[in-house]
């Protein structure tokens, strides 16, 4: 429990109950992707749709989830009409297993979960419907699941996006987004502390420590957890280590916006004291937006937003052979 | 992960420990680009406060790691304190570090006065090392240490006056004076060693040393040396050895000795000028030392110099170059001091000129036999003519395009020369003499140009590339409007 990854964690798993759909084959590259950041209109969704359609153009099996419950509107990236099947079937129960929400696009091997619902509180799911949904995720038996989470910081959006083994965090290179995604991702993460404290029973040490007065950096509320109890301590610690999003910078129209990313992880580090990986940039495109506009999903590749992504999922998949490396060091 | 204001500047800067200069540059304008005011990165996730403190940062990187005589002190003061800054108030990492970057040191010093640690209660010897050839940039090897205020029990015992080398001598010295931080002993007295080899033949060296003796001589109280130097027994009853130091100078009419001797500033020279080593003491403030502890200076001072100073000058040649001790002899090349009168030197006006080159002449010294004053005088009668027309600036003139002119002028020198020597290009050197705000180059650049500028025309980096920098500043409103 002390080294759960993610909101598997909110709900410890017990021994006896058998866990609902792992994979029986070898597990390299299964691995659950969020797609955050914050703001809206930062493009998220459409980072989200082409990384997925990146990745199964590279022959993996890609489920895409709309999980922006209010606001989903990914099958329009993908150029599809609205999906018969959607979340909401899955959480009312109409239907068992996630898998049967899944709808196929036109690219093969990608399938989409929609979150457009058909009833109007859907956006507000309860609390264990949303657990199911997240533990569903989690299980599914594909190579890659690629969520993608609304805007804002509200519970749900946070808990989807730390659902997955990482997440991706978009910015454009706007005061406005970068305030909101420091924002989004500090929240993230002290959503996923208090997940971990919780269920780890740490909660008193935590309270008595963040009750003592103001801490700047997580850096020194950990050490002063560890002071009071070094069990706690350890564990919040692995968590620093194990809270390592990923940054895109989305519509790049210098040179500078592309530096722009490197800046935040290095100025996250400096500051917060904890890692983030660049993964790189999407220029500006005015053909992506004709793309989006005309409702069709593919760029053609070679257009230099296609390969953008193409190095993206690149630098993506280098990072995850380096962290399963060092998974199985231990 | 430290909080910022805990880091060192080169943690701020993300650069390794031995960093190139150009290494730093670059680091500290990325630091800039992303920590400084408007950077995107840092929207929102810092508060002004932290800004204002990486601001004084990056300023503190700039003016310290780009100096080479105040990084190479600050990389000291790093070494002989590991762990201070872990347990050290947040302001006190700064606030040293603002000492060390007041404090210019020419690549040979002279006798420092106090860093603003005066309160600490403690001496601090510095030992300077530099190349035979005193290669400005990277010949000079500050090394800071601790010592204890009253070691004479140490001290006494281990001096052994009938030592060959200089090497061996200082080594000797450094190690009985310095025992604490072990690892800084090593570094200097390796470095000793290496600089003393590359000084050339043993002999030449030790002559040097005694060279050197006998430049504290030529400024100032042969007696008072020859007396630091034969007085091992004495240092330990302090106060009679204090006095007899004191008396040594002041009989040569060096005032500065004089009042030194008592005052917390009188330091004891001992360089070895064909070494180019060059020990000295710093004292306390303006605070009067102890009698016991300014005894130990004395001592220790003469640690490091060989017993027969007489012979040594007698024999030294003239690389073995007459060098005094700053308030021994207040010369006229002194650009910022007009007062002829020598210290209780503050850290204000510490070092705006290095008289040890200035006094430097090229004959062989004159003879110890010769009396004390006479000497001074005729010290001071060899000085090179250019010295001599040396630009002298009243206190608190600030350093314009046209005054650096006038100084290089006044030192001979022509623009081709000096980009010849310190590497600036010839239309940076022109801009900033002529004052040309539009053409001058990017401030990060422009610092060291001035810096390596004032180094060459021997005059305070700090002083110069502050001054200049205001006066470049002052004169923006005035030409937008």
């Amino acid at each position: 429990v002390a080294d759960a990854r993610t909101l598997k964690l909110v709900t410890p798993s017990k021994p006896g109950q058998p866990r609902r759909g792992p994979s029986p084959r070898a597990p390299p590259a299964r691995r659950v992707i969020s797609i955050g950041g914050g703001k809206g209109g930062i493009g998220k969704s459409f980072v989200a749709a082409n990384l997925a359609m990146e990745l199964a153009r590279r022959g993996a099996r890609v489920v895409l989830v709309d999980a922006d419950l209010g606001g989903a509107n990914l099958h329009t990236y993908l150029g599809m009409e609205l999906p018969r099947r959607s979340l909401s079937d899955f959480l009312e129960r109409r239907v068992e297993r996630i898998e049967e929400v899944v709808t196929p696009t036109a690219v093969a091997n990608l399938g989409l979960i929609s979150g457009a619902m058909d009833h109007l509180d859907a956006a507000n799911p309860m609390h264990a419907q949303k657990m199911r949904l997240l533990r569903h995720i989690h299980s599914m038996d594909v190579d890659a699941t690629i969520v993608d989470v609304g805007a804002g910081t509200n519970l749900n959006v946070l808990d989807f996006f730390l659902v997955s083994d990482y997440g991706v965090l978009v910015l454009v290179p706007e005061p406005t987004a970068v305030e909101n995604v420091y924002r989004f991702v500090k929240a993230a993460f002290w959503r996923r502390v208090r997940n971990v404290v919780s269920v780890c029973g740490f909660e008193d040490p935590l309270r008595a420590v963040l009750g003592e007065g103001a801490f700047k950096s997580p850096v020194e509320i950990i050490a002063a957890v560890a002071a009071r109890n070094a069990e706690a301590g350890q564990v919040i610690a692995r968590q620093l280590e194990l809270f390592r999003p990923r940054l895109v910078v989305n519509q790049a129209r210098t040179p500078q916006d592309a530096e722009v990313g490197a800046a935040v992880v290095g100025a996250w580090r400096k500051f917060f004291g904890l890692e983030m990986d660049y993964l790189g940039h999407v220029p500006h495109d005015e053909e992506m937006w004709r793309t989006v506009r005309a409702r069709k999903a593919l760029l053609s590749q070679g257009s230099a937003t296609a390969r953008s992504f193409a190095r993206i999922v690149d630098r993506l998949e280098a990072l995850d052979a380096a962290r399963l490396r060092s998974e199985a060091q231990p | 992960v430290k909080p910022v204001a805990e880091q060192t500047l080169y943690e701020i800067l993300e650069v390794p420990f031995d960093a190139p200069e150009s290494e730093i540059v670059k680091a500290w304008e990325r630091a800039e680009a992303l920590y400084g005011p408007g950077s995107l990165s840092t929207y929102t996730l810092i508060s002004p406060e932290e800004a204002a403190t990486m601001g004084a940062k990056l300023e503190e990187a700039l003016n310290v790691l780009l100096d080479p005589a105040a990084r190479s002190r600050y990389d000291a003061l790093l070494r002989a304190r590991p762990v201070a800054h872990a347990t050290e108030p947040q302001g006190a990492p700064p606030a040293r570090g603002g000492a060390c970057s007041e404090v210019s040191l020419p690549p040979i010093i002279p006798p420092l006065a106090a860093p603003p640690l005066a309160g600490s209660g403690r001496d601090r010897l510095v030992l300077l090392a530099a190349g035979p050839e005193f290669a400005p940039r990277t010949g000079a090897l500050a090394v800071a240490l601790e010592v204890l205020p009253a070691p004479e029990e140490t001290a006494s015992d281990e001096a052994e006056p009938e030592e060959e080398g200089s090497a061996e001598e200082v080594e000797r010295g450094s190690g009985l004076l310095c025992a604490r931080p072990p690892e800084l002993v090593r570094v200097s007295v390796s470095e000793l060693r290496a600089i003393a080899d590359g000084a050339g033949d043993d002999e030449a060296s030790a002559d040097g040393a005694g060279g050197d003796e006998a430049s504290a001589d030529g400024a100032g109280g042969d007696e008072a040396t020859a007396d630091g130097a034969g007085d091992d027994e004495a240092t330990a009853d302090g106060a009679g050895d204090d006095e007899a130091s004191a008396d040594g100078a002041g009989g040569d009419e060096a005032s500065a000795d004089g009042a030194g001797g008592d005052e917390a500033s009188a330091d004891e020279v001992a360089g070895v000028p064909a070494a180019g080593v060059v020990a000295c003491l710093e004292g306390v403030g303006e605070a009067p030392k102890p009698a016991a502890a300014c005894a130990a200076d004395c001592h220790e001072g003469a640690a490091v110099v060989p017993q027969e100073p007489r012979q040594a000058v007698d024999e030294s040649p003239a690389a073995g170059v007459a060098r005094c001790s700053e308030d021994r002899d207040p010369p006229p090349i002194l650009l910022s001091r007009v007062a002829p009168e020598p210290p209780p030197i503050l850290l204000s006006t510490l070092a705006p000129v290095s008289p040890p080159f200035a006094a430097r002449v090229d004959r062989p010294v004159a003879s110890p036999r010769v009396p004390a004053a006479q000497r001074t005088r005729e010290t001071v009668d060899a000085r090179p003519p250019p010295v001599e027309k040396e630009l002298i600036l009243p206190e608190g003139v600030p350093f314009t395009g046209e005054v650096l002119r006038r100084a290089r002028e006044a030192r001979s020198l022509s623009v081709s020369q000096i980009c010849e020597r310190t590497k600036i290009s010839r239309h940076h050197l022109e801009n900033i003499e002529a004052g040309i705000r539009e053409k001058l180059p990017a401030p990060v650049y422009l610092r060291g140009i001035l810096m390596a500028l004032a180094k060459e025309l021997r005059l305070d980096g700090q002083k110069v590339t502050r001054s200049y920098l205001e006066v470049i500043a002052s004169q923006a409103p005035a030409r937008d409007r």
